[in-house]
C-alpha cells in the first residue's frame, strides 16, 4: 500500500478549532497560560500547513525524538502521536478508528498508534520529507515508523536508545544522535549550525529549569496547580522542546503557580485528596480532571511518569551529551527499580494520599508494572492505588460515567483512611 | 437509633433494619417498581416484622448500582465500602470479599477496621456473574439449583475456554452436540470452572488475603463455590444470607453515622 495523495485541508479545521479555544479562554479572562496552550498548538499546525510553500523541510517524528535538532536546522517538526490524536478528535474519532480497522489494525493495538496509522492510510497527513522514529517509549513505535516509511515512500531514521543508562549505553546513544544529525544534513543538503543548536539547547535548559521550579512549587499544601496543566505542559514539550515559545509557556504556568503558592492558596477552595497519577489521562476524559478538582477537591500533585522531563542537566555547549542525559531520565523503557524508588520518594515529598493508575488497554508494557507499583506504594508509602482500565484515545473502552463512579468509590475509601 | 441499610441491586433490592447493632429484620425483594419506589417498598416490607414504622428510621444508607436513585437516603455509599463493613461485622477475620451478583462482580480487600483498602470489579463483561449462570441454566434446560448440584457429580470438567458469555454458550452447544456428547454434569462443571477462572483472575489482581468471604446471589450455588475454592486453593467463608452482605454493611455505616450525629 502506498499513499499517493495527501489532504492537508484537514489541518485547516484543527487550526480553526484551536484558535477558537484560545479565544474562548481569553474571553473568560482566566490565567494567561490557559489561552497560550491553544495558541501554541494552533501555531504548530499552522507551521506544518505552510512548510512547503515557505520552502522548509517537514519531518514527521514520534515521541521523544529531539526536536532541538529540527529547530536548529529550520526544519518543521510534525509530532505524529500528539498531532494525530488532536486531528482525530477534531474530525471524528469514530471515523479514524474505523479507518484503522479497515487498515488491519486490531483494536487491541495502542489507540495512539492506530490514530497515526489511520490518518496516514487515508492520506489525511501532510506528506513529510522524512520520518524519524524512536524506541524511547515503546517497541510499537518502532513498527509504526517502519510502516510509515513504506507507506509514504520517504527516507527515515530510527533512533535507538539502549535499555541501560551506563557508560557504553550513553556513548552508543550519542553516536545515534550524531547519525541522526548526518541523516538530517543529507536530507536538507545543509550542515548543522552548531551555534544555532547551542541557542536552541539554551531554550531546553531554560524550559527544564522552569519545569523543575514548577514541580518544586507543587509540593505546597494546598496544591497551587490546576490538574490539567501538567498534561498541557507535556504535550507542549513534545511539540516544542528547544523552542522559545515553550519557555514562555512554562514561565506563564510557573508564575501562576508561584503566585498561588506564595499566598498559600490552593487551586480549589477545599482540598480533600492529594493524588499521584500514572501514565497519560485518557484524552477523551481531560474534562474529568477539572471535575475531579472542582467537584471532589481532588488535586493531582505529581505524575511520576511525566516528571522525568525535569531531570537531566542541560549544558548548551554539550548538546548531544545533554540530550542523552535527558533521554535516559525517561523511565518508559529501561529498568523498573529506579522508577519505583522515584515513585515512593514523590509519594512522600508531595504528601500524596492516594494514586490513580490509568491502565491503558493498548499499553502492555506500562500495564505490566501496575502491581509492582501498587504494592510498593501501599507497603512503603502507605497509600492505596486505584487502577482504572481505560484507553489512551478510544472513548468506546470506558465511559466518563463509569470512570467517575470508580473515582467516587476511591474517594470514599480515602475518606475512611483519614 | 433505628437505622436501615439498602442495597439497590440490578435485579433485587435488599434491606436490613438495625437497632443498637442488632438485626431486627431484613427483606430481599424483586418488584415491578424501580428505583426509589422499590426502595420504599422494601423498607415498608421489612419494617412490618418490627414494632416500628418507616418514619421511626433515624438514618438510612443506600448502596448498590441503583443507590443514586434513593433520594430519601441520608447517605449513599459505594458497594465496596459496604461489603467491607458487612464482612467485618459478621466475620472479623475476613480480609477479602468476593461479591458475585446478578450483573456485577466485585472483589474488596478489607482491613481490620472493616474499611475497604482496595476494590476491583468487572467493568466490561458479565461472564462472571449471575446472568451468565442463568443463561447457561436456560441452555442446559434445568433450574439453577439443580445445575449447581449437578456439577458436583461431574467425572471430569469440560473445557469452556471462552471468557465471553455469548461465545461460552456456543462452546456449551458444541459440547452437547459432539459425538459422543460431553456428559451434562461435566459441561456444568466446566461452566462453573470457567466462571471461577474469570473471578479468580479478578481476585488475584487485587491479591488474595485470607480469610476470603463469598457473597451475592451466586454464593448460593454450591457448584460454583467448589469451583472457586479449587481455583483459589482455599475454603471460602459464606454468610447464611449471602445476598445481604452489602445491605448489612450499609446498615452498619448508618449506625456509625447516626452515632456521630448524636
Amino acid at each position: 500500500m502506498k499513499v499517493d495523495i495527501t489532504d492537508t485541508t484537514k489541518l485547516d479545521k484543527v487550526v480553526q478549532v484551536m484558535q477558537g479555544l484560545a479565544e474562548r479562554r481569553r474571553a473568560q479572562r482566566g490565567p494567561k497560560a490557559g489561552s497560550m496552550y491553544y495558541d501554541l498548538i494552533a501555531d504548530c499546525f499552522r507551521r506544518v500547513q505552510t512548510a512547503r510553500e515557505e520552502g522548509r523541510y517537514l519531518v514527521a517524528h514520534t515521541i521523544f525524538v529531539p526536536t532541538e535538532f529540527l529547530f536548529a536546522m529550520d526544519i518543521v517538526p510534525f509530532y505524529l502521536e500528539g498531532m494525530c490524536e488532536i486531528m482525530a478528535r477534531v474530525h471524528g474519532l469514530e471515523e479514524a478508528f474505523s479507518a484503522a480497522k479497515a487498515g488491519g489494525f486490531a483494536s487491541e493495538i495502542c489507540s495512539g498508534h492506530r490514530l497515526v496509522d489511520a490518518q496516514a492510510i487515508r492520506g489525511w497527513l501532510p506528506r513529510p520529507d522524512a520520518f524519524v522514529w524512536s524506541n524511547q517509549v515503546c517497541d510499537l513505535t518502532t513498527k509504526t515508523g517502519d510502516y510509515l516509511v513504506k507507506l509514504y515512500n520517504r527516507p527515515g531514521f530510527y533512533l535507538d536508545r539502549p535499555y541501560r543508562n551506563n557508560a557504553p549505553g550513553v556513548q552508543y546513544f550519542i553516536r545515534e544522535l550524531e547519525e541522526l544529525i548526518h541523516f538530517l544534513e543529507d536530507l536538507t543538503g545543509r550542515k548543522m549550525d552548531w551555534d544555532r543548536l547551542s541557542e536552541v539547547m539554551e531554550n531546553t535548559r531554560r524550559s527544564t529549569e522552569v519545569f523543575r521550579e514548577i514541580c518544586e512549587l507543587r509540593k505546597a499544601v494546598p496544591s497551587p496547580m490546576r490538574n490539567q496543566h501538567m498534561i498541557e505542559m507535556i504535550l507542549a514539550q513534545l511539540l516544542l522542546s528547544g523552542a522559545p515559545e515553550l519557555v514562555t509557556f512554562y514561565e506563564a504556568i510557573r508564575d501562576e503557580v508561584k503566585e498561588a503558592a506564595e499566598k498559600g492558596e490552593g487551586i480549589v477552595p477545599q482540598e480533600r485528596y492529594r493524588l499521584l497519577t500514572f501514565f497519560f489521562y485518557p484524552a477523551y476524559l481531560w474534562k474529568l480532571l477539572d471535575a475531579m478538582q472542582n467537584e471532589y477537591g481532588a488535586v493531582i500533585v505529581a505524575e511520576p511518569h511525566l516528571s522525568p522531563w525535569c531531570e537531566g542537566e542541560v549544558d548548551p555547549t554539550k548538546p548531544l551529551e545533554s540530550l542523552a542525559r535527558k533521554a535516559f531520565a525517561l523511565y518508559d523503557t529501561g529498568p523498573l527499580e529506579p522508577f519505583v524508588d522515584k515513585v515512593i520518594r514523590e509519594a512522600r515529598e508531595y504528601k500524596a494520599e492516594g494514586a490513580i493508575y490509568w491502565a491503558h488497554i493498548g499499553c502492555r508494557q506500562t500495564c505490566a508494572t501496575i502491581r509492582i507499583l501498587k504494592d510498593a506504594l501501599l507497603e512503603k508509602a502507605g497509600i492505596p492505588t486505584l487502577v482504572i482500565d481505560c484507553d489512551l484515545a478510544d472513548p468506546t473502552y470506558s465511559s466518563g460515567e463509569q470512570v467517575k463512579d470508580r473515582l467516587e468509590e476511591f474517594f470514599e475509601l480515602l475518606d475512611e483512611r483519614k | 437509633m433505628l437505622v436501615a441499610g439498602l442495597d439497590m441491586g440490578s435485579l433485587t433490592t435488599k434491606v436490613i433494619i438495625l437497632q443498637d447493632n442488632e438485626i431486627l429484620s431484613w427483606r430481599i425483594i424483586t418488584a415491578a417498581e424501580e428505583g426509589e419506589l422499590q426502595a420504599r417498598r422494601a423498607i415498608e416490607e421489612a419494617i412490618k416484622d418490627t414494632r416500628f414504622s418507616p418514619k421511626d428510621l433515624g438514618y438510612i444508607v443506600a448502596t448498590g448500582a441503583g443507590r443514586k436513585s434513593v433520594s430519601f437516603a441520608h447517605k449513599q455509599r459505594a458497594p465496596a465500602s459496604c461489603l467491607a463493613r458487612g464482612a467485618n461485622r459478621l466475620f472479623p477475620s475476613v480480609r477479602t470479599v468476593i461479591d458475585v451478583g446478578a450483573e456485577t462482580c466485585t472483589v474488596v480487600s478489607v482491613n481490620e477496621r472493616g474499611g475497604a483498602d482496595d476494590s476491583i470489579g468487572n467493568e466490561r463483561c458479565a461472564s462472571g456473574t449471575g446472568v451468565f449462570l442463568e443463561a447457561m441454566a436456560k441452555l442446559m434446560q434445568m433450574p439453577l439449583e439443580e445445575m449447581a448440584k449437578a456439577s458436583l457429580l461431574a467425572e471430569s470438567i469440560a473445557e469452556i475456554s471462552n471468557m465471553c458469555a455469548i461465545f461460552a454458550e456456543q462452546e456449551v452447544i458444541s459440547h452437547v452436540h459432539r459425538e459422543p456428547p460431553t456428559p451434562k454434569n461435566d459441561i456444568i462443571a466446566g461452566i462453573h470452572a470457567s466462571m471461577a477462572t474469570r473471578i479468580g483472575g479478578l481476585v488475584k489482581r487485587i491479591g488474595v488475603k485470607e480469610d476470603v468471604a463469598l457473597s451475592g446471589g451466586v454464593a448460593k450455588n454450591i457448584g460454583f463455590i467448589r469451583a472457586l475454592e479449587g481455583n483459589l486453593g482455599l475454603k471460602l467463608t459464606i454468610p447464611s444470607e449471602p445476598q445481604l452482605l452489602a445491605a448489612l454493611g450499609a446498615a452498619c455505616i448508618a449506625q456509625e453515622e447516626s452515632a456521630k450525629k448524636s
